[in-house]
């Protein structure tokens, strides 16, 4: 691969893009702080470029330190930092002027890790596409299908994957009729009774998924999201659930990670109890919470345990899961790496596609490591650089001459 | 008798250059200490006044300190033994420095702390320039009288402090004066430009608690709004919020208006002009401040009257006062709301109010355009849900969806210290704290008798700013208390008369308080579990306890 190396001590520049316009905004910075750890420092060297939350976009090395944001003088610290601009003015004054300082960073490579809106739905990425630079992991399309949900979900159904029947409600019907709009969930077919799930549709699902067993809940629980998503959708709410969740990796061919069984730190649960045997139900414990949620505050970090690649889980789930993960990643048409969310009924024995996070917390490192051959966190970080630039390649590679005919006539 | 120092003159002044230091320190933390009382009385002089007299808060340490040292220093020498400390100077400078460590940073501690606003900073300089002026000026002046003038200085000095504020101020005046005018027109520009729909509310209780409740069903249910935080309602506090934090994407306002005189709202709807209009109460809150109830009604009728033609106009129908300004100044949609069906004149009323004390809910019926909803809240008491049909109704005359508004009541939680409750330790905490009112007092009693608990019991300081009813007021409502609860805790003198009257006749136990720290380590040693305790009525620093000067 010929890498057009921009900085001079002949390491991979790579711009470490986190923070972003999001309500997991948190979690990005941890993600982006221990990829910025592992990655390898003798071929690459890290360049922090922070999203604020004021919008402007901060680089420093001082931003690659967790302390930095959780000293009390973080928010006058950071406005002392240098602002920058994401790429050099294209028509910059006489180098004596002001404006010859240039406030941009150029990097050989951009590695976005944000989690929610404005990063994780191609917004930041399209940016990028657009001034036709390298960057790691899924493009604009397939990052705003794979963030919405019912999309996702009717897409997933074409190709014979499982999920749940969902109803899409838009806020704007919501807020005109919505006596109207409880009437429609609780007529709907495919949903039953009470309880419902409900949860916003574009955005990460820390935020505002709950139950909700009866109208006044439903309202709730709906108008709550509609203060952070114009969309929710109601599915119906399984009661006795596990999760199991698995990552795909783009490496060349999209290759499956072991599976995993989070578990949420808020529960006393016994993981004993979570195990089936063969498929007949030990009860699995209480739905978790949030059906399908991250439980991500602290995604990959202390606060939520995991039962990484089970013993008792019967194998066929295990492969069922890795498989439809691979077949949607493909059709989606995802990069990087993205972790597959799967719901599974314990009383009805039925697993169900959930939810993909196509910019998983801690790119899922955890899974990587159990899995078989086993990748540690350097090693990923290398393959994901390697798709990044292999996709730039791709891309670069398309013809997008301009022919001047349809004027001309 | 001559200063031992006379033998060496650059120690004197090096003595001299101490004093003046030490005394300059002081001087500083002393300064700030007034401004920060200065500040609670908003910059008022006659209030501020009033204040110093009231609490005796002219020097006393100081003077006293000077005093002493001025006069110890003949007493301890001895003659013809030369001490380079023993003189004036330095014993006077060092009582300065000592006491400088016992003034308190106000910036730090109590309960309405200073803040240093660039308003203040600029006080605070001038002042602190004139008070070392009139210092240093004694010092020279009164040469004639040796070592007299050291004294005359530090007394001087130190007593004038709290006048010096309010010179700087007067002195500012002009310079204050220009700058509001430029953030007033600045905030009238902004506010025109952007246009929101903006909805004022007014009365004399519950304008906080409906401007959060309005807000979050205009943010809700209708589009993006501007609601100023906490209890801003003041002419500056409007303008500051619009300059900073109103934005081209909000398509509505909530705005409060306080008042204290007639013409404070005009004035408030010059900077806000408003579309619509919601009026709460007229009743009795600042009656000294307004000088009568009848200026009370002119006052918040001026909302009424600021309206465009096609404005909306809410007001309390059970109220008299608000349904009287509906009368009188109707505008093109007029709406009356309340709690009794019987009046045909009402738009929207409330029926069928249920407490459910388990969870911390209540629940009632509204009527509405010949249609009933069932209403469930967190937020307690008979004045919340005046409070919720009244911005119900606003808002649905804005043209919200009604089942849309009561989805959205769901998730309001009760404001910190407006009838919160919180349990610790098998205690039921009902907290009132918030400026407390004859009306909202009753509401907060009648939760606290509905609590399942053993006990009950009221902590209280009374209610004040009620003019000539604030003794009155405060007999009525702890004769209720009385009926009620098993020991009533009286925080403070002020109301400790009226409210002691007021408990006469009953069974309640009283215990008074000095303060509020004191008041709260007597519900410590008495409260147990399956108590309820009514906090009502938390007063600032002013009421807790004396500061020394």
């Amino acid at each position: 691969m010929n890498i057009k190396r921009v900085s001079s001590n002949n390491k991979i520049s790579v711009a470490i893009m986190f923070g972003g316009r999001s309500v997991e905004h948190e979690i990005s910075i941890i993600s982006a702080l221990q990829a910025a750890k592992y990655l390898d420092q003798t071929r690459y060297q890290s360049i922090a470029v922070y999203f604020a939350e004021d919008g402007k976009v901060y680089s420093d090395p001082k931003l690659l330190n967790k302390s930095f944001y959780t000293a009390a003088t973080f928010q006058e610290e950071l406005k002392k930092l240098l602002a920058i601009r994401l790429f050099a003015n294209p028509s910059p004054k006489k180098w004596f002027s002001r404006e010859a300082v240039e406030n941009a960073i150029k990097a050989d490579i951009y590695f976005p890790i944000f989690h929610g809106t404005y990063g994780e739905d191609g917004r930041v990425q399209a940016l990028l596409e657009l001034e036709n630079v390298p960057f790691v992991g899924s493009g604009t399309t397939a990052l705003s299908l794979a963030m919405n949900k019912h999309l996702c979900k009717q897409l997933a159904k074409t190709i014979d994957i499982e999920v749940l029947p969902s109803l899409l409600i838009k806020k704007a019907t919501a807020k005109s009729d919505f006596g109207g709009i409880i009437s429609a969930i609780k007529n709907n077919q495919y949903l039953g009774q009470a309880p419902y799930f409900i949860k916003p549709n574009n955005l990460g699902s820390s935020i505002g998924a709950s139950r909700a067993f009866n109208d006044s809940e439903i309202g709730a629980n709906m108008t709550n999201i509609f203060r952070h998503d114009h969309e929710a959708i109601v599915e119906p709410c399984i009661l006795d659930l596990m999760e199991i969740n698995c990552a795909v990796l783009d490496d060349k061919q999209p290759i499956a990670s072991v599976v995993e069984i989070p578990v949420a730190s808020a529960g006393v649960l016994s993981y004993e109890d979570k195990y089936i045997r063969g498929g007949k139900g030990k009860k699995g414990g209480e739905g978790l919470k949030n059906q399908g949620a991250n439980v991500g505050q602290n995604e990959g970090m202390a606060g939520l345990t995991r039962i990484i690649d089970p013993s008792d889980l019967d194998q066929s789930i295990k492969e069922r899961v890795r498989q439809w993960s691979i077949n949607l990643f493909g059709l989606l048409g995802l990069s990087g790496v993205a972790r597959f969310d799967y719901i599974f009924d314990l009383t009805a024995n039925k697993l169900y596609f959930n939810e993909v996070n196509p910019i998983p917390g801690s790119l899922s490192f955890y899974l990587w490591e159990k899995s078989n051959p086993s990748l540690l966190f350097p090693e990923l970080l290398d393959k994901l650089i390697e798709g990044g630039f292999r996709n730039y390649e791709i891309n670069s590679g398309l013809q997008r001459k301009i022919e001047w005919r349809a004027l001309k006539k | 008798m001559k200063p031992c120092t006379s033998y060496c003159p650059f120690s004197e002044i090096l003595w001299l250059t101490f004093f003046i230091l030490a005394a300059g320190y002081f001087i500083s933390k002393r300064l700030k200490r007034y401004l920060r009382f200065f500040q609670i009385e908003e910059y008022n002089h006659p209030r501020f006044v009033k204040w110093l007299f009231a609490n005796s808060a002219y020097d006393k340490r100081a003077s006293l300190t000077s005093l002493i040292c001025w006069f110890a220093v003949p007493l301890l020498s001895k003659e013809g033994i030369y001490d380079p400390f023993l003189n004036r100077y330095f014993f006077l400078g060092l009582g300065f420095l000592v006491l400088s460590i016992f003034e308190i940073d106000p910036t730090k501690s109590g309960k309405v702390k200073l803040n240093m606003t660039e308003r203040a900073k600029r006080i605070y300089r001038i002042a602190y320039i004139l008070t070392l002026a009139i210092f240093i000026g004694a010092l020279l002046l009164n040469c004639c009288f040796g070592e007299l003038n050291l004294l005359i200085a530090s007394i001087t000095g130190s007593q004038v402090i709290p006048f010096s504020l309010i010179a700087s101020n007067y002195l500012l005046k002009p310079v204050e004066s220009k700058i509001q005018s430029k953030f007033l027109n600045e905030a009238k520009a902004k506010i025109r430009a952007l246009a929101p729909y903006t909805i004022g509310i007014t009365g004399s209780y519950g304008k906080t608690s409906c401007k959060n409740i309005l807000g979050e069903f205009v943010g809700g249910a209708l589009g993006s709004t501007f609601v100023p935080p906490k209890s801003i309602n003041t002419s500056m506090g409007i303008t500051r919020e619009i300059r900073e934090r109103l934005q081209p994407e909000h398509k509505y306002a909530v705005i409060e208006m306080g008042a204290f005189l007639v013409g404070d709202i005009k004035k408030r709807c010059e900077i806000a002009p408003p579309n619509a209009a919601l009026i709460t109460i007229v009743g009795l809150a600042h009656l000294e401040r307004f000088g009568s109830e009848e200026n009370v009604f002119l006052a918040k009728s001026e909302l009424a009257q600021a309206l465009p033609a096609d404005g909306i106009l809410v007001c309390n129908g059970d109220n008299p006062g608000s349904r009287k300004i509906a009368e009188t100044y109707p505008s093109k949609t007029t709406l009356l709301y309340g709690l009794n069906p019987s009046d045909k004149s009402l738009d929207c009323w409330a029926s069928d109010v249920k407490e459910d004390n388990q969870s911390g809910t209540q629940t009632f019926t509204i009527h509405w355009q010949n249609k009933t909803y069932q209403a469930k809240t967190k937020l307690l008491g008979k004045t919340s849900v005046y409070n919720i049909i009244g911005c119900f109704t606003m808002a649905c005359a804005l043209g919200a969806d009604p089942n849309y508004l009561l989805a959205l009541l769901a998730n309001i939680e009760p404001v910190d210290n407006r009838l919160k409750i919180k349990k610790d330790q098998g205690i039921t905490y009902i907290q009132d704290a918030y400026n407390s009112n004859p009306e909202g007092f009753k509401s907060a009693l009648q939760v606290l008798q509905t609590a399942p608990a053993k006990r009950k019991i009221l902590l209280t300081p009374g209610m004040i700013e009620l003019g000539e009813k604030q003794a009155e007021e405060n007999k009525n409502v702890a004769a209720i208390a009385s009926e009620i609860c098993d020991l009533i805790i009286i925080v403070g003198h002020v109301n400790r008369e009226a409210l002691l009257e007021g408990c006469k006749n009953n069974k309640a136990e009283i215990s008074l308080a000095e303060n509020r720290t004191e008041a709260f380590e007597l519900l410590k040693n008495y409260a147990r579990a399956e108590d309820a305790v009514l906090i009502e009525n938390d007063l600032p620093d002013l009421y807790e306890h004396k500061e020394s000067f």
